[in-house]
């Protein structure tokens, strides 16, 4: 094995994190045969990071990181081909690259970000990177966990979690249509439903309808708001129906923004459409009445806003995948509040599309439907999000999608 | 035109709103309108300010009720009435709901929804009957603005001769909120 020389800037703290060795021993990938020299943590006394390991986890041709952000550090290139692995405690160049992939794959950072020191915020985000890949959740940087990292960093292609939104055979959405000072919500409202109709979606009376009733059509009545408008029908996903259950709310539906919020915690798609209210939140107000907005966080700048208390953090968000896309103005500013006031909710189980800058009217229902036509296509999220760029000529933020491990099955 | 280029900040549009306002041109009206389909409080604000220096809505309504005019630009000047909400509205827009066009009588229908004129009460229970389904459906919508129990009578009448899927449903969710506590 030739020799391990992982380049790290190590930089000793003032108060080490790290455990000495003599006090605890280093959770390293050891190897069954030769002792493990230790590398990087122990030039400061600290627990060692990088390991090498004596039984490279690939034979035979090497493995070459092919991420531009990944490809060009020989410390991950020994890490993919099993010769070495980093754990909490490294700091350097290396870590700082595995910060950025990690964050670019949907597990932020938020108190430190990509500070190059690997530390428990690092390894807490790394874990949940490993979970979501299926892997188990060492905290540890070993071969498997940079070969999917690179893999997240190399994909063009990213897909929303289909396998994970049909599984029950339902896909349980929300539209939310937000409330605008001179009605574009009104007409936004009657095009959507016309849009439903013509795509052969029912209206579902289900005010009227029976628990049994409900069940036969494959949903469960307790998930059923009786005071809600529904439409639904059933599509295909590889042979096998699914039904599509759509909850629209909107300014003049019985308390929207319970409505609204309901499908925040539970429903698998959200989709909204309106005022993004300067980050502050989804619209269901005309000011003058209670209805309120559904309030996300705090608004960027003073506008039409009846702010009450924070209702994402209220919220009881379901821990299954949950897909959202977000049609008003700058609605990214929506994206750091949904990542850091859940706490059940990361990449693994949320994923974001929200626009960057100001959004018109008039393109507000095309952009439902190219995301929940999609979504029923099981098109990439790469599909829609170049459609909604398109036709509204702003960028769009697709948060959270490399990390998934849905891909198309072959014909 | 700089107040519709969306590659240029909201700062500038608002800047730009202001000046066709106070210059006073009334050729720049439709481009005005225009700009009301930016989701942003702010150009809307100076939209509407710049609409009033140039006439107002008794200046949008001639626009509207020109046959002359381009018809996406008498649409356009009942998305201005529908910003300025004028409080006399009810009439004008009334008188638009017996317009030869289909597309002029849905949108006063619409600007009806939004205002909630009571007067105009009367001539939207004649709109449910509309040979346009867009029509039918913004003035069930318009309805319940309007409120009363006429009102509601006249929804579920319309009700049980629809044959429209979207009409029925804003005929269903219009007796639902005319419907008493």
């Amino acid at each position: 094995m030739p020799p391990i020389t992982p380049k790290l800037t190590v930089t000793p703290k003032p108060k080490p994190e790290v455990t000495p060795l003599a006090k605890k021993p280093a959770p390293v990938v050891e190897s069954p045969s030769k002792p493990v020299k230790l590398f990087g943590a122990d030039q400061f006394g600290g627990t060692p990071a990088v390991a090498p390991v004596a039984s490279p986890a690939t034979a035979g041709k090497a493995v070459e990181l092919k991420s531009p952000l990944l490809k060009n550090d020989p410390t991950l290139a020994n890490i993919a081909n099993g010769n070495a692995v980093m754990n909490k405690g490294v700091k350097g160049d290396s870590v700082k690259l595995v910060q950025k992939a990690l964050q670019e794959a949907g597990y932020p950072l938020p108190k430190f970000g990509a500070d190059a020191d690997f530390g428990n915020e690092t390894k807490a985000a790394l874990q949940k990177f490993q979970t979501a890949s299926g892997l188990e959740p060492s905290g540890t940087l070993d071969a498997q966990t940079i070969q999917r990292l690179d893999a997240a960093a190399t994909s063009k292609v990213r897909y929303p979690e289909y396998d994970k939104m049909f599984k029950d055979g339902v896909l349980n959405t929300t539209i939310g249509i937000g409330y605008d000072e001179d009605g574009n919500d009104i007409a936004q409202r009657k095009e959507i439903v016309e849009g439903l109709t013509t795509r052969g979606f029912e209206s579902l009376d289900v005010a009227n309808k029976s628990d049994a009733d409900l069940q036969k059509l494959g949903l469960d009545p307790k998930t059923i708001d009786r005071d809600a408008t529904y439409y639904t029908k059933t599509f295909d996903n590889d042979g096998k129906d699914v039904r599509a259950l759509v909850k629209l709310v909107d300014r003049n539906s019985t308390n929207p923004k319970k409505q609204f919020g309901d499908g925040m915690e539970n429903s698998e798609l959200v989709i909204y459409s309106g005022h993004a209210r300067y980050g502050s939140g989804p619209d269901f107000d005309d000011i003058k009445s209670s209805k309120g907005n559904y309030v996300i966080g705090q608004p960027y700048e003073q506008g039409h806003v009846t702010l009450g208390s924070n209702d994402l953090k209220k919220a009881k968000m379901t821990d299954g995948y949950q897909m959202m896309m977000f049609d008003g103005c700058t609605t990214k500013n929506y994206v750091d509040d949904l990542r850091a006031i859940p706490k059940n909710k990361d990449a693994s189980n949320l994923d974001i599309i929200a626009s960057n800058k100001e959004l018109p009217w008039s393109t507000g229902t095309a952009d439902v439907f190219t995301t929940l036509d999609g979504v029923m296509a099981k098109k990439s999220v790469d599909d829609m999000k170049s459609d909604l760029e398109k036709r509204n000529d702003a960028g769009f933020t697709a948060d959270g999608f490399k990390s998934n491990t849905y891909r198309p099955r072959p014909d | 035109m700089k107040l519709n280029d969306s590659s240029r900040s909201i700062e500038e549009r608002v800047k730009v709103a202001e000046a066709l306002g106070a210059a006073g041109d009334k050729t720049a009206i439709d481009s005005l309108l225009k700009g009301l389909d930016v989701r942003n409080d702010h150009l809307h604000a100076a939209i509407v300010a710049a609409l009033d220096k140039l006439g107002g809505a008794a200046q949008l309504f001639k626009r509207a009720k020109n046959p002359s005019e381009p018809m996406a630009s008498r649409k356009l000047a009942l998305l201005g009435v529908r910003a300025l909400k004028p409080k006399d509205a009810g009439g004008p827009l009334a008188e638009l709901l017996t317009a030869p066009e289909p597309e002029l009588r849905a949108d006063a229908a619409l600007a009806l929804a939004v205002i909630g004129a009571a007067d105009a009460q009367g001539a939207l229970i004649k709109a449910l009957d509309d040979e346009s389904k867009d029509v039918r459906y913004y003035a069930a919508e318009a309805l319940v603005a309007a409120g009363g129990p006429e009102a509601l009578a006249a929804v579920k009448a319309r009700q049980a001769k629809e044959t429209d899927a979207v009409v029925k449903d804003a005929l269903s969710q219009a007796a639902r909120r005319l419907t008493p506590k």
